[in-house]
């Protein structure tokens, strides 16, 4: 029996000594657990650090892209100004690049669209009397290497030469004016300009004369002076010319039996001229066409209204040879008449005069209105001689000689049949604008 | 005993790295979000600058100079200035050569030189552009319109109509509360006197039978489409 239990008494004392030997040899495994914790923890911390700074950064990064972009978008914009203004200014096509400070840059590029089928932000523009040309403007805007790109299609009329080369009354072969000519209108002449007894500050414009050709008041206060500016040319202004088969051309289509006249007035077909009966106060009005006379003898106070545009009226006279028109015809007459484009706007209603080409001076023939007219229309008659009282023009005019007493004149804007300045370059306007996609570099082509 | 000792002079470090890196975060994010009100501020005056008419667009009074020796200040690439006001802009800071006229018009002039954008503390009132103390952002926003003339106008045989080309408008927006960025941010565009009128083919360009008009395909229509 005892060396039954003895074993296992002392298997006990054994297992208890091994135990504690156990729990010590557990107790000394644990050591460093508190660092691995500690540092457990720290790597959870470092990578949530990691996360939140990452999570700033990418904060940061975000808000100078939109910062830098929205000055990108801005500088676009800039470089597209800048290609309009130069197109309009030269016609170049030529892409350029250019500084905006502080980093900003922009890069354009323009290319002519010929087609409704060439690309280009936006649609086709047409005009059914007028031809217009097109270009596409592509603009890239570049700050800290975020890009920004625009696009814009622009449209201009096709510019021609100008018939009146003075923004206001040009007379060929000289000029004579009393009283106070008052408008904002310029005034040109190739031939003497006597305003010795004008008042001419008045005119807000240009004088353009020839070496030798004025003659102003001797007064000072009556002297041009701002916003009247004296203009010596260098040269003769080439005087512009209208073809005779215009004229001929028109008396063979018009639209003068369109016109219902009034009871006061008559129309001869065959002679192409028209009579008053004496009556005065007569309305004329004109739709949109071409009409064709030789000579137009208006009551008083007579209206020519236009009612649709475009209106052209030649008034034919027997200086020439292609046509029948009576001698001494080739004239509008009457007291008090008024001629008025549709609308209001000169260019709209469109008067030549064949008057007597080679004519000089006064020794042309009075082919406008004696006593009191008021166009609102450009009037061409360079071989016309215009002695009127009072003289009112809200247009442009050519005329072969003036003499008034009492003008006034307002220049509109682009004269018809071209330009303003006769110039070569289109006048182009914004048809379309957007946005595209960034670049680089422009994309020319749709956007 | 020392292990433990050690442990905690190890999480200290650790969480003084914690609390530093989002106070950092923290201000990084602020000044981001200060920037971020910037930009807008500066894209929302230039846009209002843009809307101007051509004539109007110009400084309504004459901007004042109020650091010469700043250069975060926007005031400071002023030049011209007497008794503070000023009649000369520097658009490209690093270019003294780049000065323009500025453009001011005290009558018709319909952009303000200097004005304050305003972002309010949550839930809190009475925080405006007068009295910021209730205000959590608080920007001034410059606005320096400037006559700018093209290069192209100083070539051999070509003509420009006007000394002005078109009209720079740059836009400068600092932050005047606490805290970042301390550089002002910049927008700067060009604007012309592209006004239509007469010689403009979209001039009531309005349907599909105007004597302009637009072609969608092989559609005739307005160019408003």
């Amino acid at each position: 029996m005892h060396k039954l239990t003895r074993p296992r008494q002392l298997g006990a004392g054994v297992r208890a000594l091994r135990l504690g030997a156990g729990v010590r040899r557990a107790a000394d495994d644990e050591t460093g657990f508190i660092m691995i914790v500690a540092i457990s923890i720290l790597t959870a911390l470092l990578v949530l650090i990691v996360a939140v700074a990452s999570s700033a950064q990418h904060v940061n990064a975000t808000t100078t892209r939109a910062e830098a972009s929205g000055a990108a978008l801005a500088s676009a914009n800039a470089g597209a100004q800048v290609a309009l203004f130069r197109l309009d200014t030269t016609g170049t096509l030529t892409g350029a690049t250019g500084s905006m400070g502080n980093g900003a840059t922009y890069d354009y590029a323009v290319t002519t669209l010929s087609s409704s089928s060439s690309p280009c932000t936006g649609l086709w523009v047409q005009n059914s009397t007028q031809s217009v040309q097109q270009d596409c403007i592509t603009s890239v805007g570049s700050v800290n290497g975020v890009n920004a790109q625009v696009q814009a299609r622009v449209a201009g009329y096709t510019p021609t030469t100008s018939l009146y080369p003075i923004n206001g009354v040009f007379a060929v072969d000289g000029f004579y004016a009393a009283g106070s000519p008052t408008g904002a209108f310029s005034l040109g002449s190739n031939g003497a300009m006597n305003l010795t007894n004008a008042t001419l500050p008045d005119i807000n414009g240009d004088l353009f004369y020839q070496a030798g050709q004025l003659t102003q008041s001797q007064n000072s206060n009556q002297q041009c002076s701002s916003p009247c500016t004296l203009v010596q040319d260098s040269a003769a202004i080439t005087v512009p010319s209208v073809s005779p088969s215009a004229y001929a051309s028109a008396a063979t289509t018009n639209n003068d039996g369109a016109i219902s006249w009034p009871s006061n007035l008559s129309y001869s077909s065959s002679t192409n001229s028209v009579t008053s009966n004496g009556s005065n106060n007569a309305t004329v009005y004109l739709p949109a066409g071409t009409y064709y006379f030789c000579s137009l003898a208006l009551g008083n106070a007579t209206t020519i209204q236009a009612t649709g545009s475009p209106v052209k009226i030649y008034i034919d006279s027997s200086s020439d040879s292609s046509t029948s028109c009576p001698s001494g015809s080739g004239n509008l007459t009457g007291d008090d008449v008024t001629v008025t484009a549709f609308g209001g706007t000169a260019s709209n209603l469109q008067l030549f005069l064949y008057g007597q080409p080679g004519c000089t001076g006064t020794n042309c023939p009075a082919d406008l209105p004696q006593n009191t007219a008021t166009f609102t229309a450009d009037v061409f008659a360079p071989y016309s001689y215009e002695n009127d009282n009072p003289l009112t023009v809200t247009g442009a005019m050519v005329i072969g000689y003036v003499y008034e007493n009492t003008l006034n004149v307002t220049y509109q804007g682009p004269a018809a049949s071209g330009s303003s300045t006769g110039g070569t370059n289109a006048d182009f306007f914004p048809a379309r604008e957007a946005i595209c996609t960034p670049a680089s570099t422009p994309t020319t082509g749709s956007c | 005993m020392i292990e433990v000792l050690l442990a905690m002079v190890v999480l200290v470090v650790g969480l003084l790295g914690v609390f530093g890196t989002l106070t950092g975060a923290s201000n990084s994010i602020g000044a981001a979000e200060r920037a971020a009100v910037m930009a807008q501020a500066g894209q929302q005056a230039l846009q209002a600058a843009e809307a101007v008419p051509y004539a109007d667009l110009a400084d309504s009074s004459a901007p004042v100079q109020t650091s010469a020796t700043s250069t975060t200040n926007p005031t400071y690439y002023l030049s011209g200035c007497t008794a503070g006001a000023c009649t000369a802009y520097q658009w490209n800071p690093s270019s003294t050569s780049s000065a323009e006229s500025l453009a001011i018009d005290t009558t018709a002039g319909k952009v303000a030189p200097l004005s304050t954008a305003v972002v309010p503390v949550p839930s809190t009132s009475g925080c405006t552009a007068t009295a910021t103390a209730n205000c959590q952002i608080t920007v001034s926003v410059y606005v320096f319109v400037t006559n700018s003339t093209d290069s192209i106008c100083s070539q051999s045989g070509v003509t420009c109509a006007s000394t002005t080309s078109y009209k720079r408008v740059t836009v400068a927006v600092k932050n005047t509360g606490s805290g970042g960025p301390l550089n002002p941010t910049y927008l700067s565009t060009f604007v012309s006197n592209n006004v239509g009128g007469l010689t403009d083919p979209l001039d009531g360009a309005t349907s599909s039978t105007s004597l302009t008009n637009c072609l969608d395909g092989t559609t005739t229509v307005a160019c408003t489409n």
